[in-house]
């Protein structure tokens, strides 16, 4: 796919790829394939891992997301898909956040017992409408709320923590409200812990998935400019090669 | 108008219409007692207009078409990117109700001035803007916005039009207000009272007796249905309480523009000058919205003559 599109964010698409298993593989997919209007709510707020919501969403429910075929088209960011389960369009950092609250919300006022997933990046955390919708959700205690955080420790063009140390530290998501959780984002197993529904408390969660950019291919792993790059055919194959060889 | 809106919010709500009403702190006639009227289909969001219009989304991708009420300079370029990303590229209703909107607190400086926000509006694309008269029309223009499933904006202005009924929305996206000849006064929203002044004024002092116009509507409007009304003056003339630029202004001279017709246009409305806001002819302290339409028409009907 990103083939097709020329160049993708595969650094951010490659360090969320088991996050967004682990979501896709516990929650109640017959109520997705349904459009059940009580489904569960999938939000990619860091919408440049499109292409990894795209495989994960053909894995599981089929669905076909080519760029070459007549049928059907994908963009480097998704758009609003429901009949593919894609709820809402996402490519502009710090807006899924605030939707998940008003999906939340929703959720709650209507009895409806299923949850809202929002998954972000950890240089997205230094939007400020993060903050708001943080703030929101925090003091309304949408304990029906669960944001996953792709910790890969990478923005555009630094470390996020040479911008920023604070927007993507537990400790502030804990100050305004939030159950926080740290886990190995490359752990199926433990995601799915930390993505228990059981809940034992009414704050909502937030779960900092620590990632490795561009994970599973040996020339992207934690290299900045693994952030958004076109991939040539000697790239292309050694990255078949290492994913094929179990690349660590 | 806040109080009319409010009032049909409730009665929505209690004819079964799936609609929630969101604020971002702000009050007015009517707020408190829709609250307790509507229970939980009410939300406070705090001081959060982004939030409030992404949280508004989240509702409308359930099926519940939020109704998203704040001060229009701050939905209006605070929370533009979330009206144009959360609302309208995800296709879906909802209606943004821009309190104070144009230059109703200019006063209080640039930072609560919205006289840009049928500008900004019109540059998402495809964004319904009403700018009604009074709170009969505004409350009007949110049942057809609800009904139409369409994301809307809606121009409050805490002065309405209290001189004679206005007609609703069914009839039409502009009110004749008063016949006239060779001169069309164009207004939109809380222009109107001092457009009707100028107007009696002009036909007392210079015979000159222009026919004023509301327009309901500033988008979508029908150009065809628009031009046929404006083909039998000499002149146009549109007053708004909004920019010269990108308002009720440039959607008739785009039109007129492209209309076969050679009327001329003259657009009133605020200028900017650093921190200061002025109407077209003059300091916007010094000479009045009247003063400025009744000037501009004379100067130019007798450059005419």
């Amino acid at each position: 796919m990103g083939r097709a599109l020329g160049a993708a964010h595969y650094g951010g698409c490659l360090s969320c790829v088991e996050i967004l298993y682990a979501i896709y593989r516990d929650i109640d997919r017959s109520a997705i394939q349904a459009s059940d209007p009580a489904r569960p709510f999938v939000l990619l707020s860091k919408g440049h891992a499109a292409l990894t919501l795209y495989a994960v969403l053909e894995h599981f429910f089929g669905w076909r997301f080519d760029a070459d075929g007549s049928v059907d088209s994908i963009s480097c960011h998704p758009l609003r898909r429901t009949d593919r389960g894609i709820e809402a369009i996402a490519g502009s950092l710090g807006h899924g956040l605030a939707i998940g609250c008003g999906r939340a919300l929703w959720c709650r006022r209507n009895a409806h017992r299923s949850l809202t997933y929002v998954v972000m990046g950890d240089g997205e955390c230094q939007e400020g409408s993060v903050w708001e919708a943080a703030l929101f959700a925090g003091h309304y205690g949408l304990s029906n709320l669960f944001v996953v955080i792709d910790r890969n420790g990478f923005q555009q063009r630094a470390a996020t923590t040479d911008r920023s140390r604070y927007a993507a530290s537990p400790n502030a998501w804990s100050a305004i409200g939030w159950d926080v959780h740290s886990v190995d984002g490359h752990d199926v197993e433990r995601l799915s812990v930390a993505l228990s529904p059981e809940r034992s408390d009414d704050r909502p969660r937030v779960i900092f998935a620590d990632t490795v950019k561009g994970r599973g291919v040996s020339t992207l792993e934690g290299e900045l400019g693994s952030h958004y790059r076109a991939v040539p055919d000697d790239l292309l194959q050694s990255a078949i090669a290492d994913i094929d060889g179990g690349f660590r | 108008m806040i109080g009319a809106v409010c009032k049909r919010v409730g009665a929505l709500v209690e004819t079964g219409h799936d609609v929630v009403f969101l604020t971002a702190d702000i009050g007015g006639d009517g707020i408190d007692s829709l609250a307790a009227r509507i229970g939980d289909r009410f939300i406070d969001m705090g001081i959060a207009e982004a939030t409030m219009i992404g949280a508004a989304a989240g509702f409308g991708l359930s099926g519940t078409t939020p109704v998203i009420y704040g001060l229009a300079t701050f939905l209006s370029r605070r929370a533009l990117e979330q009206i144009k990303i959360d609302l309208l590229a995800n296709d879906l209703g909802g209606i943004v109700l821009g309190g104070a909107s144009g230059t109703t607190l200019s006063a209080l400086g640039p930072t609560h001035s919205a006289h840009d926000d049928i500008a900004l509006m019109r540059s998402l694309g495809d964004v319904s803007i009403f700018s009604p008269r009074n709170g009969a029309q505004a409350a009007d223009a949110l049942s057809m916005a609800v009904a139409a499933r369409r994301l809307c904006y809606v121009r409050l202005a805490p002065e309405p039009d209290q001189a004679g009924a206005a007609a609703a929305f069914g009839d039409g996206v502009f009110d004749l207000v008063t016949a006239g000849d060779n001169v069309a006064l164009l207004t939109t929203g809380p222009c109107l009272p001092a457009t009707r002044a100028a107007r009696e004024q002009l036909a007392a002092l210079a015979a000159i007796r222009p026919a004023v116009i509301h327009l309901k509507a500033i988008y979508p409007l029908d150009r065809e249905n628009i031009i046929s009304l404006l083909l039998g003056y000499e002149l146009i003339v549109t007053v708004e309480d909004h920019l010269r630029s990108g308002g009720l202004g440039s959607v008739i001279g785009e039109m007129i523009a492209e209309s076969p017709g050679r009327m001329k246009l003259i657009r009133i409305g605020a200028v900017v000058r650093g921190h200061d806001l002025f109407w077209s002819d003059g300091k916007f302290s010094n000479i009045s919205l009247e003063q400025t339409i009744i000037y501009s028409i004379r100067t130019e009907m007798e450059r005419i003559r």
